[in-house]
């Protein structure tokens, strides 16, 4: 059994510098993903998740710079690798898939061309073998008469079928980790099943771990085994998804999940709603930035920065559980 | 108006290339002033001079004109004809298309294929059609190049109003019983004029160049009526023997042509309301 | 309670251009046949996916757009007859929110200016009497009265959502449609919008038609629910009707798919098939035929309209009845 996690993120800082002043986007966000596991990174706009994806293929867009931090792909530092090496893992080992399939697909070429491209720059495969593995993958994800359609274009795909494709060629080197960066959050959402259903079989199918970002806690649930939970540039919270959904301990957690209404169960008048604002990513308060929206705060949580701690399996950044923690993370 | 001014001071390139266009204006307003010579007057006598030789800063031309007299006043021919160009441009252009845009249907049919015919016409054919009619002025130097650009302002405005005009405040302002008028001069207008000077100020630099261009191949103003366009035309003659003769008006034009784009783009800067703070 | 909103076979036809005569494309049916009751006070939930013709039918009560058939009647009186003097009367009645609260408003003018269109346009007030009552309205949606000398830009989305709230208030309308109110905010806002809604609802008293894809929002607002799929609307029932006893095949499937909180990983969907796209739409038949689970050959060649099967329940589904 391979004790080394596939993916480890140690202290990860990335900064953007802007005239205004200095963007903290992620702060100190660190966290593993075993092989073959799904694992969700939630958290609403400005939370660092997305920016937290990109330094993990060291794509972080200037005025951007990552300070601190080391991202272990299977044990070696992907910042110590050279372009070309990082070049042949970007699409070969991780795949990333974004919200908009659309974006994502190049108007005017062929969609079966582009996946088989995929497999073409990194296997070095002929274009007509590269191709037939195209139309087979295709069929794979559900793409019905794949034939006729790998010749179409991306715009003659509705964006449930994009979607796929996109996932097509992300799964065409069997990555060991597939990025997907709000995968379903444009699509309606009887699509968004079925693309959620894709990925769990890609899963199964090839192994590949998967690290889903979401704003969306209750798509989170259904697809992640373990989440993570960011606000504000840092990780405020991670647990399995049944402890984290069943027994939320971060204020922000609890207050997110009693906000958003159910299905289930009787319906109120009024939803419980977390008050205030997330934070200014130039004007982030000292202390844990969640105070200034807790309904438990306390004094201390305005002055010091609350530490990441340890409960067992799962992590806290909150000083309400300190005397519960078996050790901190950071 | 005094944060506008401040703003326009920290975007430096716009400052300078502001200032410049400024002191264009200024030479050709007051031309008549500070011009050392008669731009007109002939001087058998002193033809040819060399620039930095004499009186004359520039020298002077094959007439023995003061050459920087010329220019000056040629500064005067090409901004006049660079803004009445572009103001046709803007009202025979872009006018009709805010409508065209805004109503769609009919309006839009009908404008905008005229605006396709007049962009099939090639612009010299144009020109010498428009000069050949109303003879060599300045009017026609600037209804031709008007014409050239009036499908350039429709487009430009039209697909921008389009887009504006599928916005949430715009449908906002029907669902508030605005009548259609109002919304174009409150919601559409103000937030297509942006485009439109941008659009503008780079015309203008190319309406000078345009002009220099007509005046070379002898379709621009009447001579003696001094343009660069005409001051190079002459100077090629004597190129041989005399090539500061075409150095100046050419300098002339650079810095003109330039100062007009670069201000143009500041001034997009200036106009976008993300800059603005309140109070304003 | 008085019906306020009644609409009566609205129909929007959307024909392709006119070029492309050679072609056979057919007329795009946005919104087919769509009857529907709204009570004064009451909150209407529509609720459907991208593409069901949910924000047309907002738009058409309003009159934004004109329909190809149909008529709207609002307190008795036929919208689709009413000249300008009375349209404008109407507009004063009948407003909108939006759902991207940043094409919503003017960069270029203050909130002030932005708001007051409404009492310009109805000559209200004079400039005094504007700014006290607009700084009334703000404190009401919860914001600081000194916003008003602000730019659009200056604000996040949930407070610019507030403010679109505000100007849809400005005139104090009987009727408001919200259309995806909420969905471009985020999760932690969203809450704070939707309980701002309904505060104000009670305070103003206003009927509402809320127009939204997602069920869960529609369960809490809602006193009563129609579903929408394809421009037709394929189910009606009161809110506690629909959500416990649904009865067409696409309501069930979608309050299936619905996101939902779950402990234990798991992906359902077996409910439904294929795509909206994937198939032209049936001249005859049935509307959702392409994707439904439970059809029958006669589905194919039958249209189904809407039938009542007790308790103000109607259902457009024969396998249902």
């Amino acid at each position: 059994m391979n004790d080394i996690p596939l993916l480890e993120v140690k202290n990860l800082k990335v900064y953007f510098y802007l005239r205004d002043g200095v963007v903290k986007a992620v702060e100190g966000a660190s966290f593993k993903i075993q092989r073959g596991e799904i694992v969700g990174l939630a958290g609403e706009s400005g939370c660092g998740k997305s920016v937290t994806t990109q330094a993990i293929l060291r794509l972080v867009p200037a005025p951007g710079k990552v300070e601190e931090g080391e991202i272990l792909l299977n044990g070696k530092n992907i910042f110590e690798f050279s372009t070309e090496e990082m070049r042949n893992i970007r699409g070969g080992k991780i795949a990333i898939i974004f919200q908009n399939a659309l974006a994502a697909l190049n108007p005017v070429i062929s969609v079966g061309e582009q996946i088989a491209d995929v497999y073409r720059d990194h296997k070095g495969v002929g274009k007509k073998k590269s191709l037939l593995q195209a139309v087979d993958m295709m069929r794979r994800v559900g793409i019905k008469m794949p034939e006729e359609r790998a010749k179409q274009y991306a715009h003659e795909f509705s964006g449930g079928m994009q979607q796929r494709a996109v996932i097509a060629a992300s799964l065409m080197c069997t990555p060991d980790l597939i990025i997907a960066d709000e995968p379903t959050t444009a699509l309606d959402v009887t699509i968004q099943m079925q693309i959620l259903a894709l990925l769990k079989h890609a899963q199964e199918t090839y192994g590949t771990a998967i690290l889903y970002i979401s704003h969306d806690l209750a798509t989170v649930s259904r697809i992640c085994e373990r989440v993570i939970i960011m606000y504000a540039g840092e990780i405020v919270e991670s647990a399995r998804t049944s402890e984290l959904y069943g027994d939320p301990l971060h204020p922000y957690t609890q207050g997110l999940l009693s906000s958003i209404p159910t299905l289930e169960g009787g319906t109120e008048r009024y939803l419980k709603a977390i008050e205030g604002q997330p934070p200014k990513p130039t004007e982030y308060p000292t202390g844990c930035r969640f105070a200034p929206r807790c309904s438990f705060v306390e004094e201390r949580c305005r002055i010091e920065r609350p530490r990441l701690l340890n409960i067992g399996e799962r992590m806290v950044r909150c000083i309400r559980y300190e005397d519960r923690s078996n050790g901190n993370f950071d | 108006m005094k944060k506008a001014l401040y703003r326009l001071t920290a975007n430096k390139l716009a400052f300078i290339s502001g200032v410049i266009v400024l002191l264009l204006v200024l030479s050709a307003v007051l031309a008549p002033i500070i011009s050392p010579f008669n731009p007109l007057k002939d001087d058998i006598g002193n033809r040819f001079l060399k620039p930095f030789t004499s009186d004359h800063i520039l020298g002077t031309d094959e007439m023995g004109r003061d050459i920087l007299s010329r220019i000056i006043f040629g500064g005067r021919v090409s901004l006049l004809v660079g803004l009445e160009s572009v103001l046709f441009a803007f009202f025979a252009g872009s006018i009709p298309a805010i409508f065209a845009g805004f109503f769609g249907g009919k309006t839009e049919f009908v404008v905008m294929r005229f605006v396709d015919i007049l962009f099939a016409i090639p612009s010299l054919i144009l020109a010498l059609s428009i000069v050949g009619l109303l003879g060599r002025s300045m009017v026609a130097v600037s209804i031709a190049i008007g014409l050239a650009y009036t499908p350039v302002f429709a487009r430009v405005t039209y697909s921008s109003v389009v887009a504006i005009r599928n916005q949430g405040y715009v449908e906002a302002a029907r669902a508030l019983g605005t009548n259609p008028l109002k919304i174009i001069a409150r919601d559409i207008f103000p937030n297509v004029l942006p485009l439109i000077l941008v659009q503008a100020t780079a015309s203008i630099s190319w309406a000078i160049l345009a002009e220099a261009g007509l005046g070379f191949i002898g379709l621009g103003v009447n001579p003696p009526t001094p343009s660069w366009g005409l001051m190079l035309s002459s100077a090629r003659t004597y190129i041989m023997e005399e090539p500061s003769m075409s150095i100046s008006p050419g300098i002339a034009i650079l810095i003109t042509v330039f100062a007009f784009n670069l201000f143009g783009d500041g001034l997009r800067d200036l106009l976008d309301p993300r800059a603005w703070q309140a109070g304003e | 309670m008085a019906t306020l909103i009644e609409t009566v076979s609205l129909t929007k036809f959307y024909k392709p251009s006119q070029i492309w005569i050679l072609s056979d494309l057919k007329s795009v049916k946005a919104v087919d046949n769509v009857s529907f009751k709204i009570e004064e006070g009451q909150i209407y939930g529509l609720v459907g996916e991208s593409g069901c013709g949910k924000t047309t039918v907002g738009r058409l009560i309003l009159r934004l757009i004109e329909p190809t058939a149909g008529q709207v009647w609002f307190d008795g009186k036929n919208v689709m007859e009413f000249k300008s003097a009375e349209m404008k009367e109407y507009r004063r009645n009948a407003q909108i929110i939006f759902q991207n609260p940043f094409s919503s408003m003017n960069p270029r003018r203050t909130i002030f200016d932005s708001l007051s269109v409404g009492f310009d346009n109805y000559g209200m007030g004079s400039r005094t009497e504007r700014k006290q009552w607009l700084e009334e309205l703000m404190q009401r949606v919860g914001l600081e009265p000194d916003f008003l000398a602000r730019y659009p830009h200056q604000f996040s989305g949930g407070q610019l959502q507030r403010i679109v709230v505000a100007r849809a208030l400005s005139l104090k309308p009987r009727f408001i449609v919200a259309d995806e109110p909420v969905a471009s905010l985020d999760v932690s806002i969203q809450a704070q919008i939707l309980n701002l809604i309904r505060v104000l609802q009670e305070e103003y008293k206003f009927t509402l038609l809320f127009i939204s894809h997602d069920l869960r929002v529609i369960r809490h607002m809602s006193d009563s629910v129609g579903v929408m799929y394809m421009g037709s609307l394929v189910e009606k029932a009161s809110k506690d009707e629909l959500f416990s006893r649904p009865k067409h095949p696409y309501t069930q499937a979608l309050l299936d798919a619905a996101p939902r909180i779950e402990l234990k990983p798991q992906v359902r969907g077996d409910l439904i098939q294929g795509e909206v796209w994937d198939k032209a739409p049936l001249d005859k038949g049935c509307v959702f035929y392409y994707r439904c689970t439970k059809r029958v050959d006669e589905c194919m060649t039958t249209p189904q309209t809407l039938q009542e099967i007790g308790n103000d329940h109607q259902v457009a589904c024969m396998r249902a009845v």
